[in-house]
């Protein structure tokens, strides 16, 4: 009887002690990432999305209308004047943690590597949308930069609301503002007009943010010329930092759109479009008016090629 | 006697465990488990009492004294989360009604679209978390009956035939974390999975008594059970949300394989596979004392599923299975026909019963513990109630027993999902 005793004493605190475990297992904890992506790639990824939420950027599809008012881009995309108030170092921030996630996925992006690499593994919808992410911030970098300095020279026109044009797919179009016009204008009349006497309409910070604007748009190399008759006293370049800014906002359109006419329908017009206003409608007019304000584009005829191939 | 008997169990025990170790797993068996050890959080080999024995431990059909046969109507079984949907199911569906009435489903500034749209979102985004699945045991027939006593060695037979439906939905998260919901789901995958089994199982048992110290009785068992299998799934193949928006038609015919013409009833012909096996279970149960129980299983010892239409082999993930039960008052000699106690533990190795390997866990995954209690065990009415803890997860359960009508409830937790289950029968 007492042998018994102490065994059920012991069983009982068996089972105590294995009624400690009761509910206490988790389903939370089945994976730390899904297939197809890393931890690494998630925290990138989160950090990017919460700069961009901080910075009110976020393109967010939540509701779907945004994956259908995708067609109609002005409804999306920020105004000149929302972007302006965006610091360099959100988008630099944005930007950066997304190629670390590209990076994290085994699917690096360099200027040397020209081809995307799909690897069996990582999904095409997400390499889609990190594409189009990136060339998005591009181009919120780019008008950002433009804008903030524009002075009365010139501005980003952006149709306000009740002005949309069906039959104008165009967002943003660098113009002249009227009395930068009528500068440029004035200079034109003078027959003996160098391009110095072009360029010193502009500001230094003008200039510089004409040059990073079209390294970040099309991968345009603008160069200014030194010329301290005209206040320029060394050449000017951009200055844009390629290790965070890899490529430009048309290689992650284009990279965007070649996966997401597989795979979503919905997206490609709106990719399509949004492609015509960066290439055609906001990078190509830019390069055809600099180009007569004394601004030198040292591979006008490489930029003007890959944006005519792409168009087709 | 003594060393030959100690020798053979512990020879089975490292044989078995290393064998659970060694062999690699490849389909799950579908173990046909009753709704008294799902309450128990399965800790049932060591009880074993019933004719569940013949899943759970070979060895205890010859604890049985006379014939017992159970007949089993149904025994469906239901996720927490299928459970909770079924009202929202029709409103997701009036929501897509609601969209495809819609010239511009996802431009319309409608209202009743907008809402439609985060209507859809939103269960989109629950029921990516949700596991919805369905297990029903259909129509089943169980009998044990002792057969003969031969040298004071009681030898009992079972017998058993039983048929399954196991049907099973999955969104699987893919790719990049994203916290939109519509950015997160284009890549996820969707797993489906419909599986019809029947088997016919047979069972022998011998008890020897053995008045040894500390071991009074043992009992070895061993069961054959012949499956036959029909299953439609893309487990080998899912698609994703991308395969759908892509190319809708391709989709279909990839995915679907739906020609012109056919009709669903061709369709299931045509796509489900037959595959047709056996599996083997040995266990064995020593007595050290009245109302103390050990209890020893390997299931799926020897096994093989073979396609019918490729001839591609498959094996059941072989268990092994130590556990424990006591009856406390059968131990403190304070045993009534009021009240009757059972406790009862187990771990097993590896959790492979149900193909839950693809769930990880950590090191709990292997426990189970129950109690019992049943009030007026011997009467023509008897109620119980038992609590449990299956891999962690909290089980409890009651069970009536009027005359042959036996009615069973349990919320069933494993590492799939949490679960309803209930079974109408009758046992005599």
């Amino acid at each position: 009887m007492r042998t018994k005793k102490r065994l059920l004493y012991l069983l009982c605190s068996v089972f105590l002690l294995l009624g400690l475990f009761l509910g206490c297992a988790s389903r939370d904890d089945e994976l730390e990432s899904a297939p197809g992506s890393t931890s690494e790639a998630d925290e990138a990824l989160a950090k990017a999305e919460q700069v961009m939420a901080d910075a009110g950027v976020e393109i967010n599809f939540r509701d779907l209308q945004g994956l259908g008012s995708l067609a109609d881009l002005r409804q999306v995309l920020p105004s000149p004047l929302e972007i302006a108030v965006l610091e360099d170092e959100q988008i630099d921030e944005a930007v950066d943690s997304l190629y670390a996630v590209l990076d994290a996925l085994g699917q690096p992006v360099s200027p040397a590597a020209p081809i995307l690499r799909l690897g069996g593994e990582v999904s095409r919808s997400d390499l889609a949308m990190v594409h189009l992410h990136l060339g998005y911030l591009y181009v919120l970098g780019a008008i950002a930069r433009l804008e903030r300095v524009k002075g009365d020279l010139y501005e980003i026109e952006f149709p306000d609301e009740g002005e949309f044009d069906p039959d104008d797919p165009s967002v943003y179009r660098f113009r002249l503002t009227e009395q930068g016009q009528a500068r440029i204008d004035e200079v034109s009349r003078n027959p003996n007009a160098e391009a110095g006497d072009f360029l010193q309409l502009f500001s230094p910070e003008q200039r510089q943010a004409v040059l990073d604007a079209l390294r970040l748009l099309v991968d345009a190399e603008v160069v200014v010329e030194a010329d301290p008759r005209f206040g320029i006293p060394d050449e000017e370049r951009h200055a844009v930092v390629t290790a965070i800014y890899r490529r430009d906002a048309l290689f992650h359109l284009v990279e965007s759109l070649k996966i997401a006419q597989d795979i979503i329908p919905e997206l490609e017009e709106a990719l399509e479009k949004l492609f015509d206003t960066v290439g055609e409608y906001l990078a190509r007019d830019m390069l055809d008016q600099i180009k007569e304000w004394g601004f030198r584009i040292d591979n006008e005829a490489e930029v003007i090629a890959r944006i005519e191939s792409l168009m087709q | 006697m003594k060393p030959t008997v100690v020798g053979l169990i512990l020879m089975l025990c490292v044989n078995g465990l290393a064998f659970a170790q060694t062999e690699s797993s490849d389909v799950p068996l579908l173990m046909f488990r009753g709704v008294r050890p799902m309450a128990l959080g399965n800790a049932f080999e060591a009880i074993a009492d019933d004719t569940n024995a013949l899943y759970y431990n070979p060895a205890g059909i010859a604890q049985s004294e006379e014939t017992l046969v159970e007949v089993l109507f149904a025994r469906p079984r239901i996720t927490l989360d299928l459970a909770g949907e079924r009202s929202e199911f029709y409103d997701l569906i009036d929501a897509i009604n609601t969209l495809a009435d819609s010239g511009e489903p996802l431009e319309d500034p409608d209202p009743a679209v907008r809402d439609a749209r985060d209507s859809i979102v939103d269960d989109l985004e629950r029921l990516i978390q949700e596991e919805l699945a369905l297990i029903a045991d259909l129509p089943s027939l169980s009998m044990l009956f002792p057969i003969a006593e031969i040298r004071s060695v009681k030898l009992s037979l079972g017998f058993a035939a039983y048929t399954q439906l196991n049907t099973f939905v999955d969104v699987s998260e893919r790719g990049l974390a994203w916290s939109d919901p519509v950015k997160a789901i284009l890549d996820d995958t969707v797993i489906y999975r419909v599986m019809a089994q029947w088997s016919l199982a047979g069972t022998i048992s011998a008890e020897v008594p053995l008045s040894l110290p500390f071991l009074s009785k043992a009992y070895g068992g061993f069961t054959i059970r012949r499956i036959n299998r029909r299953s439609f799934s893309n487990e080998d193949n899912p698609f994703t949300m991308e395969d759908v928006l892509g190319d809708p038609d391709a989709f279909a015919e990839d995915y679907f394989n739906i020609e012109e013409g056919d009709d669903f009833v061709d369709f299931v012909r045509d796509n489900f596979e037959s595959q047709k096996g056996y599996s083997t279970d040995f266990g064995l149960m020593v007595v050290p004392v009245e109302g103390l129980q050990l209890g020893f299983t390997i299931r799926n010892l020897a096994s093989n599923l073979t396609s019918e239409d490729t001839d591609e082999e498959q094996s059941f993930p072989r268990n092994t299975v130590l556990a424990v039960a006591a009856k406390p008052l059968n131990l403190l000699h304070m045993q009534n026909s009021m009240l009757d106690l059972t406790v009862a533990a187990s771990i097993d190795d590896p959790n492979g019963d149900e193909g839950l390997n693809q769930f990880s866990s950590n090191n709990l995954d292997k426990l189970h513990f129950g109690v019992e209690a049943v009030l007026w065990p011997n009467a023509p009415l008897s109620l119980a109630g038992r609590i449990g803890s299956n891999q962690g997860f909290p089980t409890f359960g009651a069970g009536l027993q009027l005359g042959p009508l036996d009615l069973q409830f349990a919320r069933y937790g494993d590492l799939q999902a949490d679960w309803y289950v209930g079974s109408l029968g009758l046992t005599f």
